[in-house]
């Protein structure tokens, strides 16, 4: 049958695919095949109701719930990263019985590895969990506390800025540093992140309220806003809000307020948000035409009454 | 004046977390369609979306800049897409269930109502989506990349590690079954 040997060509000539010297055979079939034609018109107008049927565009709560998710598995990605660039100097314990070991041959090996049993026995069966001294090799700055769970705070730092963590990194450890100690703010990134717990989440950010310049690295900052953009937790994200708003204003922050004044189902940190940008308007830092805009739109759309009556006040 | 890929590649390659965000940010929408075309179920879609992108920042510090940004990232996706097929099948064994996307397409084209009374334009959504779900794996992703991402059926193939010809030959069958599947969807 002829349209047999010209449907493949119908059906990619419609996605312009066809090279010359097709287009011009199927052409020339067209002119004289009125089925064919009349299927083109169909495969035509098909593509073009799928294309308005609008199913490639995926939903604005869809895209920002990916993009949450994707940041903080950026975050753990990057945790991992760091830990396995540790530089030479601090290679684990393990690592260097190990590579030791090697270089005496598989006796040595054995011997090492009846060691470590010993050693993982002791550190299993022995009775109270030993708090270890204050690691001093342990690599620094984000990242190098990749396997830390059960993190308890013995003391958040409120009054002498010292805070005081215990947690388990293959072993027990307990910590007690300043709070703008890289490794303190390692545990208290990991912690806010990770910890199931959202008492701990709570306590890792107020440890960072004792935290003298006011000023944290930039992980810390993502970390507090991933917590504040996605913690289920709305006491969490609240009181992230309050350390983020200690922090200088830029585009980061301005996106996230943004992003919960629309998206947040708590209405009291919807408030807590407005509050604050009312706050850096009245100081000059943000434009009041801009915060006009927002605080319209809010008042309008919010389902929250009290935070749309908030928007109109604001 | 915007930063091209490759400026944003080489400064996220050196650490730049902000030149990556804003890669992702140029093309995240892009590979959440694809993903959610492809998925179908929304929390797939994240799964595939997330995947690909973090295989994209572990590969950062190997991509030396051979083929554009864009060609790898769909690369990525593609990759990612099929081997999520590969597990969702392995679970679907497991669980004794059948691949049932084609029959559910089926079953609602086949409801007795004329076009007009049935579909309003949710309804033709998710007969779309149904449609293009039901699609063998390769077929579908050929059908995602030419139709919606407009991609070149030679970006496709080098996309898909396929010849131009099996890629023709794909997108031949996709577009026959949505014709079939969709002609009482748009009376065709």
């Amino acid at each position: 049958m002829q349209h047999d040997r010209f449907i493949e060509w119908l059906y990619l000539s419609v996605f312009d695919e066809l090279g010359e010297d097709e287009g011009r055979r199927l052409d020339e079939h067209l002119r004289s095949c009125a089925d064919c034609s009349q299927e083109r018109e169909k495969i035509v107008r098909m593509l073009d109701s799928i294309t308005a049927s609008g199913v490639a565009e995926p939903s604005q709560e869809m895209l920002a719930s990916a993009r949450q998710s994707l940041r903080a598995a950026l975050w753990k990605e990057s945790l991992t990263q760091a830990a396995m660039r540790r530089p030479s100097g601090g290679e684990s314990f393990l690592g260097r019985l190990l590579g030791s070991a090697r270089g005496y041959g598989l006796g040595l090996a054995g011997a090492a590895a009846v060691c470590i049993g010993f050693f993982l026995g002791y550190i299993a069966f022995r009775g109270a969990p030993a708090v270890s001294p204050l690691p001093q090799q342990e690599p620094t700055v984000n990242g190098l506390y990749a396997g830390i769970s059960n993190v308890r705070f013995l003391d958040t730092g409120a009054i002498d800025g010292e805070v005081d963590i215990t947690y388990d990194q293959f072993r027990p450890v307990r910590l007690r540093a300043p709070v703008d100690d890289p490794r303190v703010q390692d545990v208290l990134a990991y912690a806010l992140l990770n910890d199931e717990n959202p008492g701990v989440r709570l306590r890792a950010i107020r440890a960072f309220e004792s935290e003298p310049s006011g000023a944290p690295p930039e992980e810390m900052k993502q970390a507090f806003l991933t917590a504040f953009n996605s913690d289920p937790n709305a006491g969490v994200r609240l009181q992230a809000l309050l350390v983020l708003r200690r922090l200088p204003f830029d585009e980061d922050i301005k996106n996230m307020l943004l992003f919960a004044l629309s998206h947040d189902a708590n209405p009291g940190i919807r408030i807590a948000v407005m509050n604050y940008l009312a706050e850096i308007t009245l100081e000059g830092i943000m434009p009041e035409e801009e915060m006009y805009d927002i605080m319209s739109t809010r008042a309008a759309a919010d389902q929250s009454e009290s935070a749309s009556r908030r928007a109109n006040d604001t | 004046m915007e930063p091209s890929d490759h400026e944003l590649v080489s400064r996220a390659r050196g650490g730049e977390v902000v030149a990556f965000e804003q890669l992702v940010r140029r093309y995240d929408r892009k590979v959440l369609s694809i993903a959610s075309l492809y998925a179908r179920d929304e929390e797939d879609a994240k799964d595939i979306y997330q995947e690909a992108f973090l295989r994209v920042y572990r590969g950062l510090p190997g991509f030396r800049g051979k083929s554009q940004f864009s060609t790898w990232l769909y690369r990525v996706v593609t990759n990612v897409c099929l081997s999520h097929q590969r597990k969702a099948m392995r679970v679907r064994h497991v669980s004794l269930e059948g691949d049932e996307r084609g029959q559910a397409a089926a079953a609602t084209l086949t409801a007795g109502e004329t076009p007009e009374q049935l579909f309003g334009d949710a309804e033709i959504s998710r007969h779309v989506s149904d449609a293009v779900a039901a699609l063998p794996d390769r077929q579908r992703l050929v059908f995602i990349l030419r139709h919606f991402q407009d991609l070149k059926l030679s970006e496709i193939a080098d996309t898909m590690h396929l010849t131009e010809g099996a890629v023709k030959k794909y997108l031949h069958l996709a577009v026959r079954k949505l014709r079939v599947q969709l002609q009482r969807v748009f009376e065709l």
